[in-house]
């Protein structure tokens, strides 16, 4: 590649990263405010998605996150604000006359029709040639590799195989958006993951904007490109997965993705690059802080640790200014194959949830219940948020 | 759960099942009774049938009684299947209950009351009373059962169907000719056969709304006893049996068919989750 050529460079894929920035956004929310009769489903919002984004909606059931994508549907209509797509609003135009498809969480499969005429029912709708159509119907079998299932009705599938049906008949008309909401949440773990490869897949070869709702944290950081985490009608973070994990915006972004201790500290002064926090207990603990981050001494905040980030020690670990060295009791251990998370009662009374992958056998485990271990982890390996 | 068939259990259901199909049982067993006397028996015979078969003044009451009965079935299907989707679509809307009661009242309603409501009705509007008013009451009492009937199978029906037709270039009313009426067709089938037996041997309101030259087979067989009950009412008695008989399977056997692939789309799918 030729780095000195910005002409050409810009014309080769883009790394996920460019997608995610200085792009017109294909879908606009503008102060979006979607009521039914008291109750406020999403209030006042706004967010943008790109082009070829892979974006998930994620948060707990009654967040709001299904709503908006049948206010995208336009199952529902929008109580104040708008929705653009591709600059064009989307008021008032009904969901049969959308450029968008939905992929129906109970897939929605119509009963009645083969798999043949399900994929091929919004074609027929457009009043395409029957050639044409099965032209297009046998290209979509052959994308999700059902093409010897066309003339079995829906009831003599089984579930991976609905799904499958389902995602090719909402991509059969070709849309500009793909909806998927909660599209994996009926299938077994196993078969869910390699779906989800599927679906980024398709996804990429197809070049298309895909939506999907979900409650899975795990799901959302695999497949997206970028997550909103949602509550209470309200977008609480919107960024990349490993953002949304690393550097949360509140506390309960950090809680509702993936294990977390929270721990209330005390912001006590610099030491260099440095912040000095002091816990409960007196302990001080070193921080490296982000660049945007407001250090007033005396400020309460809310330190997010990832378990995975703790080391577990029998030996006391060497003493640096930027490690955090704390000691406990070993409450608990439980053991996940890959990887065996240790709950450690501190000295000053605070459980603390460590984890520590398992590179040796569970036999040549050195830590054991009740073992005294020390707890320690770099101060860049944790972040400050608001309490 | 008692399983077994003790004393009890086959003394009840002997007594309930005689008390309810002796009475029809006798019908069947001297309309083939070959004497005139109604309370002898005579002999097998089928003559009686030959006979009926024969009588003009029968088949004309029975052509009629078929056509009031295919005419306001159908209508009362379509009005019936109308006001489900309403019920069962519309959600809550001001004066839902209200709606709902209204449209089930008639259901427990004294045939009578109905009956004498239709004529004041058909009387005070100046309509000639004949075929068409009979149909169309029975089209109205007809119709609460048949709402019944499709707002039962209405109600498990999967909405995301609808939005998925919709979605997929519909408009509303195609999405309901394409979609949902296809899947709840079982259900509209076993309505319109059930408004068929009812309006069939329906006696009070015939009486009340008929007119001249609109005689219903239940009305003309009512009229027959009243001079004296003869072997040949027997015989009629027996095929209309038959035939309602036979509509009530139909429409049970649809309904439980339904079911059944119902069952199996529900097991298929907890299978796939």
């Amino acid at each position: 590649m030729n780095f000195h050529d910005p002409a050409s460079t810009a014309a080769q894929a883009e790394p996920v990263s460019a997608l995610t920035q200085d792009r017109t956004p294909l879908i606009r929310f503008e102060n979006v405010t979607k009521t039914f009769g008291s109750f406020t489903a999403i209030s006042d919002l706004n967010l943008n998605i790109r082009e070829r984004e892979f974006f998930s909606l994620l948060g707990p059931s009654g967040c709001g996150k299904t709503t908006m994508m049948r206010l995208l549907a336009g199952f529902e209509e929008v109580t104040s604000g708008r929705i653009l797509l591709d600059g064009q609003d989307l008021t008032g135009i009904p969901a049969n006359r959308r450029p968008v498809n939905m992929m129906f969480q109970s897939y929605a499969l119509f009963p009645h029709m083969s798999v043949a005429k399900n994929i091929g029912f919004g074609l027929k709708q457009e009043r395409w040639k029957k050639s044409d159509i099965q032209d297009r119907v046998d290209e979509m079998l052959a994308l999700v590799q059902l093409e010897d299932f066309a003339d079995r009705k829906p009831h003599q599938l089984s579930g991976g195989q609905m799904q499958r049906v389902a995602l090719a008949r909402s991509l059969a008309k070709k849309p500009k958006v793909l909806l998927l909401d909660e599209p994996l949440g009926a299938l077994d773990k196993k078969l869910r993951e390699e779906t989800q490869f599927q679906l980024m897949d398709v996804q990429d070869r197809l070049g298309l904007t895909f939506i999907i709702v979900t409650h899975d944290q795990d799901e959302a950081m695999t497949v997206s490109s970028r997550i909103a985490v949602m509550k209470a009608g309200k977008l609480l973070q919107t960024d990349t997965p490993a953002r949304i994990y690393e550097h949360p915006a509140s506390s309960y972004v950090a809680d509702f993705i993936g294990n977390v201790n929270l721990i209330n500290v005390e912001l006590a002064g610099m030491d260099g690059e440095l912040a000095l926090a002091r816990w409960d207990g007196g302990t001080r603990l070193a921080i490296r802080p982000q660049p945007e981050d407001v250090l007033t001494p005396g400020a309460r905040k809310t330190l997010v640790l990832r378990p995975e980030k703790i080391h577990v020690t029998k030996d006391q670990p060497a003493e640096a200014p930027n490690v955090n060295r704390v000691e406990g009791t070993v409450e608990e251990i439980s053991y996940t194959g890959s990887a065996s998370t240790f709950l450690v009662r501190l000295d000053g009374g605070q459980l603390i949830r460590a984890q520590e992958a398992n590179r040796l056998l569970t036999s040549r485990r050195e830590v054991d219940w009740n073992d005294r271990v020390w707890l320690s982890w770099r101060a860049g390996a944790c972040v400050l948020v608001d309490a | 759960m008692i399983r077994r068939f003790n004393m009890f259990n086959l003394t009840s259901l002997t007594f309930g099942l005689a008390f309810l199909y002796l009475p029809l049982l006798l019908v069947v067993i001297y309309s083939f009774n070959d004497s005139r006397l109604v309370t002898v028996w005579g002999g097998f015979s089928t003559k009686w049938y030959g006979i009926v078969l024969n009588n003009e003044a029968y088949l004309a009451a029975a052509w009629i009684t078929l056509r009031i009965a295919f005419v306001s079935a159908t209508l009362a299907t379509v009005l019936g299947t109308l006001s489900a989707v309403v019920m069962v679509r519309m959600g809550r809307f001001p004066g839902r209950t209200l709606f709902s009661g209204m449209i089930y009242a008639p259901l427990v309603m004294p045939e009578v009351v109905t009956g004498l409501s239709l004529l004041l009705l058909f009387v005070a509007i100046g309509l000639d009373r004949g075929f068409w008013t009979i149909t169309i009451a029975h089209a109205t009492f007809a119709m609460c059962y048949a709402s019944v009937v499709v707002s039962s199978r209405l109600a498990s029906f999967d909405r995301s169907l609808e939005d998925a037709a919709l979605d997929l270039g519909c408009t509303p009313f195609s999405a309901f000719r394409q979609v949902t009426l296809p899947v709840i067709a079982p259900a509209v089938i076993s309505a319109w056969l059930l408004s068929f037996t009812l309006s069939l041997d329906d006696l009070v309101i015939a009486t009340f709304t008929s007119g001249p030259g609109s005689t219903t087979l239940p009305m003309k067989l009512y009229s027959s006893v009243r001079l004296g009950v003869s072997p040949e009412i027997n015989a009629l008695s027996s095929m209309l049996i038959g035939i309602v008989t036979l509509g009530v399977i139909a429409a049970s056997l649809i309904n439980r068919r339904q079911e059944r692939r119902q069952q199996q789309d529900t097991r298929a799918a907890a299978a796939a989750a």
